[in-house]
């Protein structure tokens, strides 16, 4: 990675249940704004269920697209020891991280089905991604419960809670030193008040092209007050550690 | 066996119920074999809570010992720290309650905590509603049990039919989180977390005076049917409330 390349924390790209999007069009719009990396994440039904059909996607985008595109890995917890042995398949075969989505994986994220993947998650020293704001499945405090059960596993706290928990984001990264907050969804006033709460280390810019305009979520950051100062760190610094990716 | 049920609440105009004689309400917990109650209000989550403080210390007063008042109070109003003094040390109340999504706040905001500071202070519990999403859930419940280590916080419902299992991992986070058993989950789900907690900081609770009049009964004989030894039974029926309400 050169050091000061833009790192986006979480892309998506496949057919999934409302959208069809080509990651043709994603390359293009990092082009358009200077973007050197993204992590791209599964959705719908390969979250939900074909798991392995979405991670070889993935794989193969990753492969397409080498040193641009990197990947999310997911696998459904209710497969049990057949999602770790998926899991671990993903990762060898070149994925970066994981990520979960309670709601869409029938899951409480308290329940213990997910456990022995923050476990695995620690082992392999990869960040975990986890949907949150849906009220049962997925909320902040939950996470911060969870993180505080795995302290070694780097957790993200995707979508910071919203809609209905942004109570809850602050208080839940607090508890918790290895939660990592996007700055998808947050605004310049709520990302300067996180970074000042906990630091500008822990929070990592995702960008959730291309449901998001990604020229906003990029200019929107530049009003963070004392953006300058943070910029490198969390523009691909922070990430670029958490992936330990090679500087 | 004593019985001290942790959670009822005063009928009120609130819900269509209407006031109740206190001979009625106390008739309603014979029925039920409870010997003494905690009582809630309801109209004070929506109208006056100074009137509705009022009106559950009258009814209090007339129980013969009988029902043990928790005071609530308007979290965002300025005289909410004098209105719990006064309720606690003025008029005897035992604890404070707090429903916060129908009251419309969230435990998390900044003006809870000079309201716990006082409850900690005086040493009383809170006790909340829980378990529902999104301010309503039991770790943001429990999160002033983090802040304010030396405050007892009662989660009222322990997390209801959808987050039973947040409120174990709450009480086992906070050695000052406690939870009573009451509401709508079956009683093979309060099993469980006795099983999983313990007994000693669980309590039980009917929800009396909150919608069906048979409530009480229903589920005070779920709780009586539980397959439990003496030593929880006791513990959970009436030994960790008089220890949480400092009573005799």
């Amino acid at each position: 990675m050169n050091p000061g390349m833009v790192i986006d924390g979480h892309v998506t790209a496949g057919a999934g249940l409302y959208f069809d999007i080509g990651p043709e069009q994603l390359i293009e719009a990092m082009d358009r704004h200077g973007i050197g990396q993204a992590l791209l994440a599964p959705s719908d039904g390969w979250l939900a269920v074909d798991n392995r059909e979405g991670n070889e996607q993935i794989l193969a985008w990753t492969r397409r697209w080498p040193g641009r595109l990197l990947g999310y890995a997911t696998a459904n917890p209710w497969y049990g020891e057949r999602a770790l042995a998926e899991l671990e398949r993903a990762l060898d075969e070149g994925l970066h991280g994981i990520k979960l989505h309670p709601a869409r994986q029938g899951f409480m994220l308290l329940e213990p089905i997910v456990e022995p993947i923050l476990a695995f998650a620690a082992r392999r020293r990869v960040p975990v991604y986890i949907v949150t704001g849906v009220p049962v499945a997925s909320m902040p405090l939950q996470l911060a419960e969870l993180a505080r059960r795995f302290p070694e596993t780097p957790l993200i706290m995707g979508r910071s809670g919203r809609t209905d928990f942004s109570l809850d984001l602050l208080p839940a990264a607090r508890l918790a030193p290895n939660i990592y907050i996007e700055t998808a969804y947050n605004l310049p006033a709520t990302l300067g008040a996180i970074a000042q709460a906990i630091g500008p280390g822990r929070l990592l810019f995702a960008s959730d092209a291309p449901f998001t305009n990604l020229e906003l979520e990029l200019s929107k950051l530049e009003l963070i007050p004392e953006w300058p100062a943070m910029r490198e760190a969390v523009l691909g610094a922070n990430l670029a550690r958490l992936l330990r990716l090679d500087p | 066996m004593r019985t001290i049920d942790m959670h009822t609440h005063l009928p009120g105009r609130s819900y269509g119920a209407g006031r109740r004689p206190t001979h009625e309400f106390l008739a309603m917990l014979d029925r039920a074999g409870v010997d003494q109650a905690v009582v809630l209000t309801v109209d004070g989550f929506f109208f006056d809570d100074v009137a509705a403080n009022n009106a559950l210390a009258e009814q209090a007063a007339e129980s013969g010992g009988r029902l043990i008042p928790f005071c609530t109070v308007d979290p965002r109003g300025d005289g909410a720290v004098a209105e719990v003094r006064r309720c606690i040390e003025g008029l005897g109340f035992r604890g404070l309650k707090f429903h916060p999504w129908l009251q419309g706040f969230s435990p998390l905001e900044g003006f809870m905590r000079p309201i716990a500071a006082e409850a900690e202070r005086l040493g009383v519990p809170i006790l909340f509603h829980d378990g529902t999403p999104c301010y309503s859930t039991p770790l943001q419940v429990a999160y002033l049990a983090e802040e304010f280590p030396n405050l007892t916080i009662i989660l009222g419902h322990g997390g209801l039919m959808d987050l039973w299992v947040e409120a174990i991992a709450a009480v086992r986070r906070y050695p000052n989180c406690h939870v009573c058993l009451c509401g709508s989950a079956p009683p093979a789900v309060f099993a469980r977390m006795i099983a999983e907690l313990g007994t000693a900081k669980v309590t039980i609770g009917t929800d009396a005076g909150f919608g069906d009049d048979y409530s009480a009964e229903f589920r005070m004989a779920q709780f009586r049917a539980l397959a439990l030894p003496e030593a929880d039974r006791e513990a959970i029926f009436w030994r960790n409330a008089v220890r949480l309400l400092a009573i005799s």
